[in-house]
C-alpha cells in the first residue's frame, strides 16, 4: 500500500485562488459527483487542493495511476482513503479483499456502501488521473458507487477526457457539478494576480493580454512562461518573441527554461524524467551522484513542477505533462540511455524491497528475463493479497514462453485463469512447470532445500491439476493427482489442503460414491473455514446439502444451508450473501425443501428471492436451479401455466449452454409430469421419446427422476405390466443406496396402479408403505400430487393409523391431513374462480402494471380482445377495476 | 481564428467506419517539431500552412487512441483526422 497516493498534493506556494471556481464546487457538496474534465496542466489538481484545504472539507484523495486496473487495488486504495477520516471503516471488507479467495467485488462494493451510512458528515472522495481507468470492472464499481452513495459522500473526479460513466443520467438528476477547461483557464485577471501579484514580474496589460491569447489561458504554458521569465530584464520582448513563433509552446518554453537551468540540474531533470516517482537515494542511485536531496528542494522551491508526496519530503514526482516533455528530450539524446537508467532504477527498487516498482522498470524496457526472475518471487504474496487481475495483466504483457520457465509464475497464473473460467488456457502452463520442477527434484546436484521447496511447489501445482480437471468431469484424474498433493501439504496449508479435499469430494460424488464425497467435502469444510475461504465454503455446503436431498435427508439438508446463512450473518458477512450468487444456490435449495414439507408460503418467497438475484448473473448453474425449483413451487401452489412458463424459459437458457445430466434429468422429469397432468398425453408421449427413454433401456442414477415420471405416464396410459416392470427396475436401483424420496413416489405409483386395476387394499397398504418412508423426513408434497385417486384412500389410512397399526407417527398424519385440507381449499376456490390460460395470463401483466395497448402486443392479440378479458375476469373475481382485480387475485394465489 | 476540436468517442467510432486500419492524414495547428516523431509511432512529421501533418499508417483502433491521446496529453490543438487519399482499404 502506497501511502503517497493517498497523500493530497499540496496547492504549492503562488497558487492563485479561484474563488469563483470555488462557488461552484461548493454546489458540489450537494451532489453525487464533481466532475472535472479538462486536458493535462488546467490545474485540476491544485484546484481541488486548494478548495479543500481553504474549506477544510474531509477529504479522501486517490491518486490514480494504471494499477488501479486492478479492481482489488482500486477498492484497497478506496478503503484506505476513507480509513484516514474514519479509522473503523471498511475493516472487514479489507480482510476480505486482500484474500486469494476474496469475495466479488460487486458484492464487497455493498458492503462498503452499506458501511458508508455511518458517516454522517459530507465527506469527499477524490480520484484523480480518473482517465487512467480503463478497466470495464472499475468503472462498473464506481458506476455502482455512484448510484448507491448515501447524500453526506461526494465523488470527485479529475480527469483528462470524459469518463466513460453515464453522466447524463447524473446530469439530468441534478447530481452532478461540472468544471472544463473553459471554466478552469486562466483569465487575463488570472494571469495578472499570478504574475504581478505573486511572481512580480510586472507585467503590463498588453503583456497579460498578449499571454492569454498566446496561452488561450492554459495554466501549464503560463507558469512555464513565467519560469522562463526569470531574471530577464526585457519582459515584453520576451513575451513577443513568443508570440511570434509557430513552435508547439511547450516546446519552446521548455528549451528557454532548460537554458537557465545549470548543467547539474538540467542533466537532473532530463534524466529522472522516466521515474514515475523520485526520492533522493533512488535518484542518487540512479544517476550516480549524491545530492539529489539537494536538488530536489531546489526545484520544488523554484516552481520547476515538482510535486512532494508526502509530508516528510521523501518522495516527490513530476507533473505529468512536464515529465513528457522532459522525456521527449531525453530520449533525442541516445537509445540506450532509456534503457540504462531504467536498468538501474529496477535494481535499486528491488534492493529496497519495491518489487511492483522494479518490475514496472524492468517491463518497461521490456527486460523479460528480469521481470520473470521479480514476477516469480511476488507471485505468491500477490495472490495471497487477492491481486488476481494485476498478475493476469503483468503475464500478458511477457511472451508466453518465457512465463513457462517460472514454476511458481505457472501455478499463479494458471489458478487465476482456472478460476476466472479459463481452464484451456491454464493448462500447457501447469504442465510446463510440472515438468520442470519433476526435473530439479530427480536431479542429484539439487540441495536438499531444493529438493523440499519444490516438492512443495508439485504439491500445489497437484491441487491445481486437481481442481483444473473438476471441470473436465475426470474423477480419475483428479483423485490421481490429489494423491500427489497430499504429499507433501502440511496441516498449515489449509488453503491447499481444502482445495484438494474439495475437488476429490467432488470427484466421488460424480463417480457415485456419495458417502466418500461428503467425508472428503466435509474434510474440505474444516479446512476452508480455517482459511477463511468463503467462496468453497458455500459451494461445500451446497454440494453436500444437495446430496442430503437426492436421498431424501431433507432435515440434515435443511439445516447445512441455515447454518451456513447464520455463519455468514454471524461474521457480518450478510451483504455478502445477499450479493453473491453462490448463494443463490442456497436458497433455492431452501425454497425446495420447504416446498417439500409443504410450507409453500415460505418457498414461494424464497425462490423468488433466489430468482432475482440469480438474473443478474453470469452463472448458469444457479439460473437453471433456480428455475427448476420456480417451476416445481408454482406446480405444487396449483399454478400450472406458470410451473410451465418457468420450463420454458429453462429451455431458452438450456439451448445456449451445456446443462449437466442432473439437470436435464430432472427437467425432463418435470416436463412429463406437467403435460400429464395438463392432459397432454400425447405430447408427454412424443417428449418421452424424443428424450430417448425407452421401457427396454437400462436405467441409471442419472436418469431416474425421469423414469419416475415415465413410470406415471404408463399409468396415465393403463399400460399396468410395463409400468410394473419399471417400477421394480427403479425399486432396485434406489433401494441399495437408499434414496428415499424415489422409494416414496415408487409406493405411490404402486398404490396408484393398485387402485387403478381395483385393487384396493393394495394400494391402501402401499400408501401405507409410502408414509412409512416419508415419515421421518416430513416428505409431504408427493402425497398431493395425484389427490384425485388418493384421496378416498387416505381416509382409510386415517383410520388404519387411529387404531394403531402402523408405525407412522400422529404428528405427520395430522401435517398430511392438515396439508391436504390447505390444498383442498386452494383448488375449491380456483375452480370457482377459475381463469381461463389468456385470462390469467392478463391478469398477469396487470399486475405488472401495463396498460391495455402494451397487454395486446405482448399478447398479440387485439385491444378489444384484452378488454373482453377484462370485463371476465371482473365477473369472475366479482371487483370492479384494475387494483381491485389484482388485489383479489393475490389473495386467491391466482397469480 | 483557433479552434480546437475535442475528439469524443462517437467521433472516433465514425472513423472507425472506415476500416481503422491503414494511412490516415492527422493535421495539428502549429509547428511541432520533428523530434516528436518518436512519441508517435510509426507516424511522419511533415508541415503545411504553418501546420503539423502526421502521416502514416494505423495498425488498429488501440493505436489510434494512443495517438489521439497523446496529442490531448500535450494539450495541442487538432485540426482534422482523415484517411489518406488512395488508402486502398476505405469502404
Amino acid at each position: 500500500m502506497l501511502l503517497t497516493k493517498l497523500h493530497i498534493p499540496p496547492a504549492g506556494h503562488n497558487v492563485v485562488h479561484r474563488s469563483g471556481l470555488f462557488e461552484k464546487l461548493n454546489s458540489g457538496l450537494s451532489r453525487k459527483l464533481i466532475l472535472v474534465s479538462a486536458p493535462a496542466g488546467y490545474g485540476k489538481t491544485t484546484l481541488l487542493s486548494d478548495w479543500i484545504s481553504q474549506n477544510k472539507i474531509p477529504a479522501s484523495w486517490l491518486s490514480l495511476d494504471n494499477s488501479d486496473n486492478d479492481p482489488a487495488v482500486f477498492l484497497g486504495y478506496v478503503i484506505s482513503g476513507i480509513q484516514s477520516i474514519h479509522q473503523d471503516f471498511g475493516q472487514s471488507a479489507l480482510r476480505l479483499l486482500n484474500s486469494p479467495t476474496s469475495p466479488s467485488f460487486e458484492s464487497i462494493t455493498s458492503l462498503l456502501i452499506n458501511e458508508l451510512l455511518n458517516i454522517n458528515e459530507n465527506i469527499l472522495l477524490v480520484l484523480d488521473d480518473f482517465h487512467l481507468i480503463k478497466s470495464n470492472e472499475v468503472l462498473t464499481l464506481v458506476t455502482y458507487l455512484l448510484e448507491h452513495i448515501p447524500g453526506n459522500i461526494h465523488i470527485v473526479i479529475l480527469t483528462r477526457s470524459d469518463p466513460a460513466l453515464s453522466v447524463s443520467r447524473l446530469r439530468s438528476q441534478h447530481q452532478l457539478v461540472e468544471l472544463r477547461s473553459s471554466d478552469l483557464s486562466f483569465s487575463a485577471n488570472d494571469i495578472s494576480i499570478l504574475f504581478n501579484k505573486k511572481l512580480r514580474l510586472g507585467l503590463s496589460i498588453e503583456d497579460v493580454y498578449s499571454l492569454e491569447t498566446k496561452t488561450e489561458g492554459w495554466i501549464a504554458g503560463l507558469q512555464l512562461t513565467a519560469i522562463s521569465m526569470q531574471g530577464r530584464e526585457n519582459i515584453s520582448g520576451f513575451i513577443q518573441d513568443l508570440e511570434g513563433d509557430n513552435r508547439y509552446i511547450m516546446d519552446y518554453l521548455m528549451e528557454e527554461v532548460l537554458k537557465i537551468q545549470t548543467d547539474d540540474i538540467k542533466e537532473f531533470l532530463l534524466r529522472t524524467s522516466i521515474l514515475e516517482q523520485m526520492s533522493a537515494p533512488l535518484c542518487n542511485a540512479v544517476l550516480r551522484i549524491n545530492d539529489s536531496q539537494l536538488i530536489l528542494e531546489t526545484l520544488e522551491k523554484n516552481n520547476l513542477f515538482v510535486i512532494p508526496l508526502d509530508t516528510e519530503r521523501t518522495w516527490y514526482r513530476y507533473h505529468h505533462l512536464f515529465a513528457d516533455l522532459l522525456k521527449q528530450r531525453l530520449l533525442l539524446q541516445s537509445d540506450s540511455l532509456q534503457e540504462k537508467l531504467h536498468n538501474k532504477a529496477c535494481d535499486w527498487f528491488e534492493q529496497n524491497g519495491m518489487y511492483e516498482f522494479a518490475l514496472k522498470n524492468a517491463l518497461i524496457i521490456k527486460n523479460y528475463e528480469k521481470s520473470i526472475q521479480i514476477l516469480g518471487e511476488i507471485a505468491e504474496s500477490m495472490w495471497e493479497k487477492g491481486l488476481h487481475t494485476s498478475i493476469l495483466e503483468f503475464c500478458d504483457l511477457i511472451p508466453d514462453h518465457l512465463v513457462k520457465k517460472s514454476p511458481t509464475l505457472c501455478l499463479y497464473f494458471s489458478w487465476i485463469l482456472i478460476t476466472t473460467g479459463q481452464v484451456q488456457k491454464a493448462e500447457p502452463f501447469l504442465a510446463s512447470a510440472e515438468t520442470i520442477i519433476k526435473e530439479i527434484i530427480i536431479d542429484p546436484h539439487s540441495s536438499a532445500d531444493v529438493v523440499n521447496s519444490n516438492n512443495k511447489l508439485l504439491s500445489k501445482i497437484s491441487v491445481a491439476f486437481a481442481y483444473m480437471n473438476t471441470f473436465a468431469m475426470s474423477p480419475e484424474k483428479v483423485l490421481d493427482y490429489a494423491r500427489t498433493a497430499l504429499k507433501f501439504l502440511s496441516d498449515g496449508d489449509s488453503l491447499w489442503l481444502g482445495w484438494v479435499w474439495y475437488s476429490v469430494g467432488m470427484a466421488e460424488m460424480s463417480r457415485g460414491d456419495i458417502k466418500k464425497g461428503t467425508t472428503a467435502l466435509q474434510n474440505s469444510l474444516g479446512y476452508s473455514k480455517k482459511s477463511n475461504n468463503l467462496y468453497l465454503i458455500s459451494e461445500i455446503a451446497y454440494e453436500i446439502a444437495y446430496h442430503e436431498i437426492r436421498h431424501g435427508h431433507y432435515k440434515a439438508a435443511y439445516k447445512h444451508c441455515f447454518d451456513l446463512l447464520s455463519y455468514m450473518k454471524v461474521n457480518g458477512y450478510s451483504e455478502i450473501a445477499k450479493a453473491e450468487w453462490t448463494y443463490t444456490g442456497l436458497i433455492t435449495m431452501m425454497s425446495v425443501i420447504q416446498c417439500v414439507w409443504t410450507d409453500l408460503d415460505s418457498a414461494w418467497e424464497n425462490v423468488k428471492t433466489a430468482y432475482n438475484l440469480s438474473k443478474n448473473e453470469k452463472n448458469i448453474t444457479q439460473r437453471i436451479k433456480v428455475l427448476l425449483a420456480y417451476s416445481y413451487i408454482l406446480y405444487a401452489r396449483d399454478d400450472k401455466p406458470g410451473a410451465l412458463s418457468k420450463l420454458t424459459e429453462l429451455e431458452e437458457v438450456m439451448k445456449q449452454f451445456k446443462a449437466s445430466h442432473h439437470v436435464i434429468d430432472t427437467y425432463t422429469g418435470w416436463m412429463i409430469r406437467i403435460l400429464i397432468d395438463s392432459g397432454q398425453i400425447e405430447k408427454a408421449s412424443d417428449f418421452v421419446l424424443e428424450s430417448r427413454l425407452g421401457l427396454n433401456n437400462k436405467i441409471t442414477y442419472k436418469e431416474e427422476f425421469s423414469y419416475i415420471n415415465y413410470v406415471r405416464l404408463l399409468l396415465a396410459q393403463n399400460k399396468f405390466n410395463e409400468a410394473d416392470t419399471m417400477i421394480s427396475d427403479l425399486y432396485s436401483l434406489a433401494r441399495p443406496g437408499n434414496r428415499i424420496e424415489t422409494l416414496v413416489y415408487l409406493k405411490i405409483y404402486y398404490a396408484l396402479m393398485a387402485k387403478m386395476t381395483g385393487d384396493r387394499q393394495n394400494a391402501v397398504r402401499s400408501l401405507i408403505e409410502a408414509l412409512e418412508y416419508a415419515a421421518d423426513e416430513d416428505l409431504l408434497i408427493f402425497f398431493l400430487f395425484d389427490l384425485n385417486y388418493t384421496i378416498d384412500l387416505f381416509e382409510e389410512v386415517y383410520k388404519i393409523q387411529a387404531a394403531g397399526k402402523t408405525i407412522i407417527p400422529k404428528e405427520f398424519i395430522d401435517k398430511l391431513r392438515a396439508a391436504i385440507e390447505k390444498k383442498k381449499n386452494r383448488q375449491k376456490i380456483q375452480q370457482n374462480f377459475e381463469l381461463s390460460a389468456r385470462e390469467s395470463a392478463t391478469l398477469k401483466l396487470i399486475a405488472e402494471n401495463l396498460v391495455n395497448q402494451e397487454i395486446a402486443d405482448k399478447l398479440f392479440i387485439s385491444i378489444n380482445t384484452v378488454k373482453t378479458h377484462l370485463k371476465n375476469i371482473y365477473l369472475k373475481l366479482g371487483v370492479d377495476s384494475r387494483e381491485n382485480a389484482v388485489k383479489k387475485a393475490k389473495e386467491l394465489s391466482l397469480i | 481564428m483557433i479552434f480546437f476540436i475535442w475528439v469524443s468517442p462517437t467521433f472516433v467510432e465514425s472513423l472507425i467506419n472506415w476500416n481503422m486500419k491503414g494511412k490516415i492524414r492527422i493535421v495539428i495547428q502549429g509547428h511541432l517539431d520533428k523530434h516528436w516523431k518518436n512519441g508517435f509511432e510509426s507516424m511522419k512529421i511533415s508541415y503545411a500552412a504553418g501546420n503539423t501533418i502526421l502521416s502514416g499508417n494505423i495498425k488498429d483502433e488501440a493505436h489510434l487512441h494512443g495517438i489521439l491521446n497523446f496529442i490531448r496529453d500535450l494539450n495541442l490543438n487538432l485540426v482534422s483526422v482523415n484517411p489518406e487519399e488512395g488508402n486502398a482499404s476505405q469502404t
